[in-house]
């Protein structure tokens, strides 16, 4: 359970960093907080030829207020975007999701970039980016683009080897937020779980487990909007599940794919419960 | 009037200051530079024939410090021991390296030497093995086929190992009874998963020249012996010593190959030599525990009396014989547990699968059977429309009718002889702190969504015994006491609680005695520490170890005065001279008139002594779980746990409380989390705690502990063991309390665990028409 | 950008260390090996049961998953600085920190093996949150395995430290 041998780079620029992309590409993996990537590397699963640690890497640890976007660097920590104002203010939907991601330990080394970009199918938050609509800046040595949550947290993962993702773009969007997860145990990995976030008429649902990748429900979200304050029953939720689902069903060794789908609407419902109990900052 | 820090206080730990402060020293803390580590190249096949194993990749390899594979064992090394075999046995030892055959993956192939761990594991992925695959055995049911493949063709069958029962007429009591309840169970496979994995170093022991063993085991004087007996090194020329060890809960009660395989390696490259179990490893490295069907069938009467039980166990006891493999049968032989049950029939049958090889693990089937009984009694009181705890109460065994034969006996136990107990005083008791008679108008209040549930269970089971015990007192040059037990600490603070028995029997303060544990030179022929026995039996031999060591200061002390021995009386921590009343000598004074006079008092005042009475004592306990069960989710919490336990008299009852809640937390952990999963090519699906589950502090219920104290005829401390109570009663009161939560209506699964969200979905929804969801 | 050994240089526990170092050397091994500091407990080397907790530059970190290269310039502490990381230092005879002497009296250990990594935590735990609520509390054990104790006493030795 020790790591296979690699080589090691310790950048301290972002172009440094793609200039290194540039020439491995493949043969290289990023390493920002190491919650996901070291397991894999001390399992032997991951066996990278180089590793690029960019913990060094000055600037992209920063919460930055935009017109209508809050932009957050690769090396906000979980636990820092947790506890931020901006956050709570401007992403709620974020903040409610990340306390119930891992542990605060993990939380202040894993990076919420990191998170996203491992898309382990149930994580919490890859299902809101989706929901939210986030964005992601990504760099690589021909410039840098936007590119849309899906293109990169979707079924199909369109993110280049030579590719540096060093923001992500949340939507400034206040809004009540309520979220609820099930899992094996309290505090193991996530099997279902939701998010909903109500600002005015526009509803955002967030479902992860269900799918391998997370899902955005507009769905039951419009079914949510519509009933408000009133919480709907599961089994309406579930119709429009019925809906929102667009690909394969997920199932693991924890959860078949019979329990997810059927418990889906139920955390739904008690994230939508949890999201009308809000004091509300809509 | 309890002096302090005696018997029966709740006395905080002397071992504590060391582990609270990072300086605990664990096998992992005893590497020094210079040695060898040692990776162990294991199978990746379940069963197969090795057709080939090439090391070419390595041996020119100037970081390859040394291979060893099956071709280059000793010839004659002796296979690996197993302890409870009855005869007419089939001898499925594990050999300590695979030969031609492997049976299950992780089996181990060859070890290979480096400087550090992590180059010894790039080295082991270069050797290349070659297999070619033989027919799987993954099922105890198709192994026990007559058609089934065979893991030792030689044996003609993969059942090897075979006890029953019999008590009475039960044929008799089938044909009268008024209903017949008839289920099985099936457990699955667990780890012990103690947070410190297991490890072994061997090196030449500086002082003596002799071969030294540390390893993380909780049978450091068995693993002496039995690595003497496979190496054919003289016993005299090898100490083991067991650090402090960082859990065991019965996977480290075995004698494993890497033990005996780093002792090899020192003798053939001449090097010290560690290895450090990881944990991707010990999920197929360490013995697993519990996995057995039960079959139990019970004749029932009118009135609720059960005349007859009838157990059929199968354990699924992995591919070879661990050191104590065939437990489930002892179990079983006690499935009766606290009631009468006038008649009955048990045949226990081992089996071996190409899976790891199964231990014992903490409550050794008795978490099992338990279980299977409990279980049975709610379903004979659901038959009959009686209620649970009225059932019970009729078919309990009464106090006064102790000592009680059971009429059955099995390895290790010559006769199951309850020796003493009061079971319903333990019924009451739980009852009575868990609320039970409030529990339905608590059940009412509940939310829609969450159902709650009550479910009970008594347990009886085995402790002690396993061999004579020995103790050495002796004083030290500066005056503090010193104990050598064999006792090996493995968490449970054993260590304090021999100092206040000592300390209790001597009328001295625990302070001033010191306890040596785990070293062999100390204690060669202790068993060492498992069946819950460390404070029963390592306390009576000090006491023995006291009463000898009075003796001998006695003697000196009349010695010295020029008296008769008879004179001295030993009270309160102090010689009193009948003639000289007023002049009591305390051991401080008897060193220094002894050392004025030339006599060397270190030397008199060492006494050794053996505690050689069968001590078998039976604890016994009453578990109540309340349980809260998410309709819409699936999700089990167990909100509260109430145990009532008897253990005779009570040492330390701040430590049998801790060693109680994390036995329950155990059981818990087996009832909702913990699996370990095999893909049907054999391959362990259980690599780390992602799939493992463990239960967390969210997990822990809230307790609520009482004693009883029925002091046990068997021994002059009247103690009983307290180590595996938690385990053995928790599986059976959470998996009542499930039934009672999900209602009379649905079928409760023949599986007693995990009961997993997705299963307590399943079973919500099989009653037709009935929405689960809210 | 090297496999070869690199050169680095923490303070642990306040003490310098300097060595050369592979870039896959964990910094678990690392503190346990070069630094001395053996109450750093490999437990699982998966980052899951928290037994190798450490506080690098005032973060707490599961140690088995970080590199040792990447502590080159920082401080780490371990359980040998518990003291400081509670703030309280140690007091009254025994050589122990508030929360060492809770532990003790609540008996919320029994083999030790989880214990240091656990205290560190909890450690920083309350130095982030003065009045955790059971819930938070959980949450932080969420991160810790302990297969002997059962918990409740870890529960009740952190809440007895709770102004």
């Amino acid at each position: 359970m020790k790591p296979a041998p690699f080589r090691y780079a310790r950048p301290t620029s972002v172009a440094e960093v793609v200039g290194l992309l540039a020439t491995h590409g493949a043969a290289a993996r990023l390493l920002a907080g190491g919650q996901s990537l070291m397991p894999l590397m001390l399992r032997r699963v991951e066996r990278p030829a180089l590793l690029i640690d960019i913990n060094r890497i000055t600037g992209l640890d920063e919460i930055e207020i935009q017109p209508t976007r809050i932009r957050m660097g690769a090396l906000v920590r979980q636990e820092q975007a947790l506890r931020s104002p901006i956050i709570a203010q401007a992403v709620p939907g974020l903040a409610a999701a990340l306390a119930w991601v891992a542990n605060p330990v993990v939380r202040q080394r894993g990076t919420v970039i990191g998170n996203l970009l491992t898309n382990s199918p149930g994580a919490e938050l890859p299902a809101v980016a989706l929901a939210l609509g986030a964005e992601f800046a990504v760099r690589h040595a021909g410039g840098e683009e936007i590119m849309p949550a899906e293109a990169l947290l979707g079924p199909q993962r369109r993110l280049s080897p030579q590719a540096l993702v060093t923001h992500v773009l949340w939507p400034r969007r206040p809004a009540r937020a309520g979220f609820y997860e099930v899992a094996r145990r309290d505090g193991h990995a996530p099997v279902v779980s939701s998010l909903v976030t109500l600002t005015g008429e526009d509803c955002r649902v967030a479902l992860s487990g269900v799918c391998p990748t997370g899902l955005s429900c507009p769905a039951m979200a419009r079914m949510i909007a519509q009933q408000f304050p009133a919480l709907p029953a599961t089994q309406e939720l579930a119709r429009a599940l019925e809906e929102d689902l667009t690909g394969p069903l997920y199932a693991d060794a924890h959860s078949s794919a019979r329990y997810r789908l059927q418990v889906a609407p139920v955390v739904s419902q008690r994230a939508t419960r949890d999201m009308i109990l809000q004091a509300g900052a809509a | 009037m309890m002096a302090p820090g005696k018997f029966g206080q709740r006395l905080r730990r002397r071992e504590d200051g060391p582990l609270l402060t990072g300086r605990g020293d664990y096998l992992a803390d005893l590497i020094e530079p210079g040695m060898a580590a040692m990776r162990v190249i294991r199978s990746t096949q379940a069963h197969a024939r090795i057709t080939s194993m090439d090391f070419s990749a390595v041996a020119n390899d100037p970081q390859c410090l040394g291979v060893l594979s099956a071709a280059d064992l000793p010839a004659g090394i002796g296979m690996l021991p197993a302890a409870d075999l009855v005869a007419g046995s089939a001898p499925a030892h594990q050999s300590v390296l695979a030969g031609e055959v492997v049976r299950y993956a992780g089996e181990p192939l060859a070890i290979i030497l480096a400087a550090d761990s992590y180059v010894a594991e790039d080295l082991a992925e270069r050797v290349s093995v070659q297999y070619e695959p033989l027919a799987l055995v993954m099922d105890v049911s198709a192994a026990s086929r007559a058609d089934a493949p065979l893991l030792y063709p030689k044996f003609g069958s993969n059942v090897v190992h075979q006890t029953s029962q019999r008590v009475g007429d039960p044929d008799l009591a089938f044909a009268l009874a008024a209903t017949l309840i008839d289920e099985t169970f099936s457990f699955q496979r667990v780890s012990a998963s103690s947070m410190e994995t297991r490890g072994a170093i061997a090196r030449i022991d500086p002082a003596s020249g002799r071969y030294l063993v540390h390893s993380s085991t909780q049978i450091p004087q068995i693993l002496r012996r039995e690595l003497a007996r496979i190496t054919g090194i003289n016993p005299d020329a090898l100490r083991v010593i067991a650090p402090q060890v960082g859990g065991g809960f019965g996977a480290k009660e075995a004698v494993y190959p890497e033990e005996v395989l780093v002792l090899l390696a020192l003798q053939r490259f001449g090097r010290a030599t560690y290895w450090i179990e990881d944990r991707v490893e010990s999920f197929s490295a360490s013995c697993h525990g519990r996995e057995e069907r039960i079959r139990l069938r019970a004749a029932v009467n009118a009135d609720g009396m059960i005349t007859a039980v009838d157990a059929d166990c199968l354990a699924d006891i992995g591919a070879a014989y661990s050191f104590l493999s065939n437990t489930p049968g002892a179990a079983i032989a006690s499935v009766r547990g606290p009631y009468r049950i006038p008649n009955f029939r048990s045949r226990a049958r081992s089996v071996v699968t190409n899976k790891t090889p199964l231990n014992v693990y903490r409550g050794a089937g008795y978490p099992q059977a338990t279980l299977a009984m409990e279980r049975v009694m709610d379903l004979a009181a659901a038959a009959l429309n009686l209620d649970r705890v009225e059932i019970r109460r009729r078919n309990l065994l009464p106090p006064e009718l102790f000592p009680v034969d059971r009429g059955v006996s099995y390895p290790g136990c010559d006769a199951v002889v309850f020796d003493s107990g009061n079971f319903p005083a333990l019924l009451d008791s739980t009852l009575d702190v868990v609320g039970y008679e409030g529990f339905e108008a608590r059940r009412a209040h509940s939310p829609a969504e969450l159902s709650l549930g009550i479910g009970l269970s008594l347990v009886v089971e085995m402790t002690g015994g396993g061999g004579a015990e020995p103790a050495r007192l002796r004083l030290l040059p500066d005056g503090r006491l010193q104990l050598s037990s064999g006792i090996v600490p493995i968490g449970q603070g054993s260590e304090t609680t021999l100092a206040q028995i000592l300390a209790e029997h001597l009328g001295l303060s625990p302070e001033g005695i010191e306890i040596v544990m785990g070293d062999t030179d100390h204690s060669p022929d202790s068993p060492g520490t498992f069946a819950s026995r460390g404070a029963t039996m390592g306390g009576n031999a000090a006491c023995l170890a006291a009463d000898a060591f009075i003796r001998r200061a006695r003697d000196l002390a009349a010695e010295l005065r020029g008296g008769d021995p008879e004179d001295m009386v030993w009270k309160a921590g102090v010689l009193i001279d009948r003639n000289r009343p007023a002049e009591p000598l305390s051991l401080a004074a008897l060193m220094q008139q002894a050392a004025a006079q030339g006599i060397e008092p270190a030397a008199r005042l060492d006494a050794t002594a053996r505690y050689e009475d069968d001590a078998v004592s039976w604890s016994s306990a009453c578990h109540a779980a309340v349980i809260e069960l998410d309709r819409g989710t699936g999700v089990i919490r167990v909100l509260d746990y109430a145990v009532t336990h008897d253990c005779g008299r009570v040492a330390n009852p701040l430590l049998v409380d801790g060693q109680i809640m994390g036995g329950v937390v155990q059981g818990l952990g087996q009832c909702l989390f913990e699996a370990i999963r095999y893909d049907p090519a054999g391959a362990p699906q259980t690599q780390g705690y992602v799939d493992y589950i463990l239960p967390t502090a969210a997990s822990a219920p809230r307790f609520m502990l009482r004693h009883i104290e029925t002091p046990s005829p068997r021994n002059p401390l009247g103690m009983k063991g307290a180590g595996e109570a938690g385990c053995s009663g928790a599986l059976a009161a959470i998996a009542n309390a499930i039934a009672d939560a999900l209602g009379p209506r649905r079928p409760v699964p023949e599986g007693s665990g995990p009961f997993t969200p997705d299963l307590v979905r399943e079973i919500l929804h099989s009653v037709r028409g009935e929405e689960a969801a809210l | 950008m090297s496999d070869g050994p690199m050169a680095i240089r923490m303070t642990v526990d306040g003490a310098g260390v300097q060595a050369q170092v592979r870039p896959r050397y964990l910094l678990s091994d690392f503190l346990r090996e070069q630094a001395g500091a053996r109450g750093v407990h490999v437990g699982c080397g998966q980052g899951v049961c928290g037994a190798c907790t450490v506080v690098v530059d005032g973060v707490p970190v599961r140690a088995c998953l970080m590199l040792a290269v990447q502590a080159d310039g920082s401080a780490v502490q371990t359980i040998a600085s518990l003291p400081s990381l509670e703030g309280g230092g140690v007091s009254g005879g025994d050589g122990l920190t508030r929360l060492q002497r809770a532990f003790r009296n609540h008996h919320a250990l029994q083999c030790g093996y989880c214990t240091p990594g656990l205290l560190v935590a909890t450690a920083r735990f309350l130095a982030d949150h003065r009045s955790p609520s059971r819930a938070q509390i959980l949450g932080h054990l969420n991160g810790h395995l302990c297969r002997c104790s059962g918990y409740a006493n870890i529960i009740a030795a952190i809440e007895s430290v709770l102004e």
